[in-house]
């Protein structure tokens, strides 16, 4: 006999919802459990919700477009299997492929130096900013054009071993390894040009990985990949 | 891109992560504390099982609500109990099969839910996973932080228990039941 014949589906069913009743009467009630965390722990946690707030940004997108580069922090599940598929000449950088996406994975320790800002000296005209993020792990910029419905977003972050940039391009994506002002970089091509195309550039020399998701023309997204010029370096 | 306006523009977001870690941090704190007796540890369980938490949190669809209380109760169960079997020097299955998580009271069906509800932590959350919130393997394994073959392994060996436990209990009664 199978293992799993022990039991029948619905008879584990019930018994689980009776456990599971019983667990939460056990458990007390909101007031009893007030407590002040320790300053470690709440520097943790604000790590973490920052990060995840990032992440629900991305994801956001991601149920609208066929592609997404979302960037979630190491401690938020790395225990996968990758399998290489390419390697970065100096190896500040790998390309790796999982399921259905690719990883880029980044060898270098976190930095602790705060993000330069970059600007945008030209954008599709037309477009609006309407969203801007700004903390010491990622930048991110939404802009948007109410009347035609195309926009792009603009993020990028440190290229160090607490990032996972992730691009999950859907069936018929395809992918050109280029590159923009002199870095190389990823175009990934949507089939159907109402999704999202994803261009993403890894400034080797500034250790920043750029992404740029758009709903826009091919050679716009380049263009404005090709301008985005530092415009601060904050003192650390 | 409009649905990512949307989401800007709504102002609240009933399922915010920052909405779910004020709701259930404090009772969290409270059931790795039972389990770890130790505030320092408690808190760590606490952070690891907001990480896993975090990771999955597309799967919560509503913050307060019964079945998200249970889901991150058992989660910080389930991360406490990592912390402590870091210290064991049991193998993992003798660790499963002799660590208990929060005491449960008896369902009282005098069957397979009181049977459930007495197994070791381990064994009891990866049913309730399974079973009541009705997760499956491959949703499960970055819940728990392991691989799909070891959830399974775990299923197989948590009804092995339960099986065991009811064999226990029907000698004492003279009889067996099917489930």
């Amino acid at each position: 006999m199978a293992r799993e014949e022990f039991f029948d589906e619905m008879a584990l069913r019930r018994a689980a919802a009776r456990t599971n009743e019983s667990l939460l009467s056990v458990l007390p009630g909101p007031g009893a459990c007030e407590r002040s965390f320790s300053e470690r722990f709440l520097a943790k946690m604000e790590k973490l919700l920052k990060r995840q707030s990032n992440w629900r940004i991305r994801h956001a997108v991601l149920r609208y477009a066929a592609a997404i580069l979302i960037t979630v922090s190491l401690t938020l599940g790395t225990l996968l299997v990758f399998s290489p598929e390419a390697r970065a000449s100096l190896t500040q950088w790998v390309r790796e492929k999982y399921e259905n996406g690719i990883i880029y994975r980044f060898h270098n320790e976190p930095s602790h130096k705060l993000l330069p800002l970059y600007e945008l000296t030209w954008i599709p005209e037309g477009m609006e900013q309407k969203q801007i993020h700004y903390n010491e792990f990622s930048y991110g910029t939404f802009y948007y054009n109410d009347e035609t419905e195309q926009g792009f977003s603009l993020d990028y972050s440190y290229m160090d071993n607490s990032s996972l940039p992730t691009v999950i391009p859907e069936e018929g994506c395809t992918v050109t390894h280029t590159e923009v002002n002199g870095c190389p970089a990823d175009f990934y091509q949507m089939l159907d040009n109402r999704n999202t195309n994803v261009l993403v550039i890894l400034d080797e020399d500034a250790n920043i990985i750029f992404s740029i998701a758009a709903n826009i023309d091919k050679d716009s997204i380049f263009n404005i990949a090709e301008h985005i010029v530092l415009s601060k370096t904050p003192k650390n | 891109m409009m649905v990512y306006l949307q989401m800007l523009d709504a102002g609240g977001d009933e399922r915010s992560f920052t909405r779910l870690y004020d709701t259930y941090r404090g009772l969290m704190f409270y059931v790795a504390r039972q389990i770890l007796k130790n505030d320092e540890d408690a808190e760590d369980a606490v952070h690891e099982a907001f990480c896993a938490i975090a990771k999955n949190f597309s799967k919560i669809s509503e913050i307060n609500c019964p079945k998200t209380r249970s889901y991150v109760v058992i989660i910080v169960e389930r991360k406490a109990i990592d912390i402590l079997r870091k210290r064991s020097r049991l193998s993992q299955v003798a660790f499963e099969e002799t660590t208990y998580g929060l005491p449960l009271p008896p369902p009282g069906d005098h069957g397979l839910a009181d049977a459930m509800a007495a197994l070791p932590a381990q064994y009891r959350e990866v049913l309730l996973l399974r079973y009541e919130h009705g997760y499956v393997v491959r949703e499960i394994a970055p819940m728990l932080g392991v691989k799909q073959d070891a959830v399974q392994k775990l299923l197989w060996r948590a009804k092995a228990a339960l099986r065991k436990k009811l064999d226990e209990e029907d000698e004492a009664y003279g009889e067996r039941r099917v489930f």
